[in-house]
């Protein structure tokens, strides 16, 4: 076996044009598998992230009546916040959360109007759990207006031609379904990567929102969650859900199937790229070992005639094949975890396609990240398309004439 | 005793309509000890014959018979093994594997039989001394000449312990000087330790040597000589 290994190996650098072709096809292979890997998982990570930072958090809990029909009165009770606040402080894998009140309601200038998701929040605290205050792109969080400051996201200021300062009239109907309006002073505009969620979002202090309202105390529609693994997030929320009386905790990907069905839709496109990719280079290698085969006929026909068994033919074809496939792959995965490193953290400037990708969801700041699992699967791909690519010319060494093949040319 | 016996050999080959007779009822014996030349023009057959004598090639008829043991009919796995424990082969083109030296190509053949590493080693140096390459062994053959190759090959072939040698034209791409230093070891290993030899040749220096010279024509044995020296 030994020396069927260290002649395998040896032959792999019999023609190093050659051999040097397809180290060189598998490095790029890899590395432009991976990245581009990379930057779609890193662009898709980046969007849930945002959406997750910008207001979803990981969970979410609402009165059960709010899920069933979206309604200013269908606020927690006193009762359900005190449990839910005692549940939220026991359990050792919530960090941090939020308390909103929610409306429906429209925006209008001189200019149109929009639609809008009218959120009220508590600024120090929202602050802690959603990234909004991060992602403010002109004017300021909160600390600027004390009479009705309003944030606004970027699309909703170009739609109805909205700068800081300027006015928004905000209305939606109060619990008995009277229509209640106030003019809001647009104290900051954010963009996060969604498109949609700058269009159709604004946040107000909870104290205006009450105020408008006219009640003693706020209504609450919602609680946003944040917990140590994002990876937890449906233990979590159904450990909550039985420990609450008549609102269920939701987590992201219940409240955003849309992200967790992108997630998982691009991740298996991914793969597919992944597979095609080595896919390529299995042609690639069954091609350099045909010929490897077809240069060596008359060796191999020597040693089918001094007694080598077929097996032992066919295991040193393979060999040589995994040989020829593995050698280049560390160095193709090195270069791709340092590109995808260095990259991750300096990011890729896309602003040429920024418009475009804010569209669809995206930064254009992109930072390229793979889990380590790629690493894992690229390689068991490469293995796995070695061994497949080994059989056709190990199977064409085997049908050789030895009486022949000791004479070809 | 004889090492190898035919009987009856017949291969045919179809070559579109027609049908060839390369080797046409053959019978004769091989004795051990003997340093057999096959002769012949090309297409007479001999090297058809050879491969046939030596289990790389079936006949369309007619049995082999070595050492009492019929091959003719083994399987192929049967015939590898056979080859490799009863065997030795020297090839024209010597054939040796380019990416090994010289005595990791004598030993090639042990390593197959299963034999200790002790073993081989010592056999390797043996062998490679008997053909005076002692000063080569770590060479590979692109380091080496045609004739010395050829000498690596023939220590190859000794290497497994075989019965007999089938070499088929060994000194075809040889220069004289190369050709008597090999013929010289080959001669001396069956004078001296009784090797048998079989050779397929035209080559007249190989067939000047020879103790015994089968003449082939169109398949056909034509004359079978004892050369008495």
């Amino acid at each position: 076996m030994k020396t069927i290994i260290k002649i395998a190996w040896r032959n792999v650098w019999r023609n190093k044009l050659r051999s040097g072709v397809v180290f060189t096809s598998v490095v790029l292979g890899i590395w432009a598998g991976l990245f581009v890997l990379a930057i779609s998982f890193g662009m898709l990570e980046q969007q849930k992230r945002g959406m997750l930072e910008s207001q979803l958090s990981h969970i979410q809990i609402h009165p059960n009546n709010y899920l069933e029909d979206v309604k200013l009165n269908h606020q927690f009770s006193d009762s359900q916040i005190k449990q839910i606040e005692t549940v939220l402080s026991t359990n050792k894998d919530v960090v941090n959360y939020s308390k909103r009140s929610i409306s429906e309601g429209t925006g209008t200038t001189a200019h149109g109007f929009s639609n809008l998701k009218i959120i009220g929040v508590t600024p120090e605290i929202e602050k802690q759990v959603t990234s909004i205050h991060n992602r403010i792109i002109k004017g300021s969080y909160f600390t600027k207006y004390k009479n009705r400051p309003v944030l606004i996201g970027r699309q909703l200021a170009d739609q109805l031609h909205l700068e800081v300062g300027k006015t928004i009239n905000i209305s939606f109907q109060d619990k008995d379904r009277n229509f209640i309006e106030a003019g809001f002073k647009v104290e900051g505009i954010f963009g996060t990567p969604s498109q949609s969620f700058d269009k159709s979002n604004v946040f107000i202090k909870t104290e205006d929102f009450t105020n408008l309202i006219a009640s003693q105390n706020p209504y609450i529609h919602e609680y946003a969650i944040n917990i140590n693994a994002s990876e937890k997030s449906t233990e979590v929320s159904n450990l909550i859900t039985s420990e609450i009386k008549d609102a269920t905790a939701q987590n992201w990907a219940v409240i955003a199937p849309e992200l967790s069905f992108m997630n998982e839709t691009s991740e298996a496109s991914l793969m597919v790229i992944l597979i095609i990719i080595v896919f390529a280079l299995t042609f690639g290698i069954v091609n350099t070992m045909l010929m490897a085969i077809l240069e060596r006929k008359r060796e191999l026909g020597m040693m089918l005639c001094v007694g080598m068994n077929k097996k032992k033919v066919f295991l040193m074809i393979v060999i040589e094949t995994l040989f020829l496939a593995l050698a280049a792959t560390p160095i193709g995965l090195l270069i791709s975890w340092g590109s995808i490193t260095y990259f991750g953290k300096i990011g890729i400037n896309l602003d040429s396609v920024g418009d475009a990708l804010y569209k669809a969801g995206y930064d254009s700041m992109v930072f390229p990240e793979v889990e380590s699992s790629a690493y894992i699967n690229i390689t068991v791909m490469i293995i796995i398309a070695s061994l497949i690519a080994s059989i056709i010319p190990a199977r064409k060494a085997l049908k050789y004439n030895p009486a022949e093949a000791v004479r070809a040319v | 005793m004889s090492v190898i016996r035919t009987e009856n050999l017949v291969k045919t080959y179809t070559q579109g309509e027609y049908k060839i007779n390369a080797v046409n009822d053959v019978s004769f014996e091989i004795e051990r000890g003997e340093f057999t030349v096959i002769c012949g023009p090309s297409g007479s057959g001999k090297t058809t014959l050879l491969n046939i004598m030596g289990g790389l090639d079936s006949p369309t008829s007619g049995k082999v018979i070595i050492n009492d043991n019929e091959i003719t009919g083994l399987s192929e796995n049967k015939l590898i093994d056979f080859r490799l424990k009863n065997i030795g082969f020297v090839f024209q083109a010597y054939n040796l594997i380019p990416v090994l030296t010289a005595k990791e190509n004598v030993g090639f053949v042990m390593l197959m039989q299963g034999k200790s590493k002790t073993e081989r080693t010592k056999r390797t140096e043996e062998l490679l001394k008997a053909v005076g390459l002692e000063k080569e062994m770590n060479k590979k053959p692109g380091q080496m000449s045609g004739g010395q190759q050829q000498r690596v090959a023939v220590a190859r072939a000794l290497a497994s312990k075989p019965q007999f040698i089938l070499a088929d034209e060994p000194t075809a791409n040889l220069d004289s000087a190369s050709t008597k230093n090999l013929l010289d070891i080959m001669s001396k290993m069956n004078e001296e330790e009784g090797i048998t030899f079989v050779f397929s040749t035209h080559d007249q220096r190989v067939i000047d040597r020879a103790k015994r010279v089968v003449t082939f024509e169109d398949g056909k044995l034509i004359s079978d000589e004892i050369i008495k020296k």
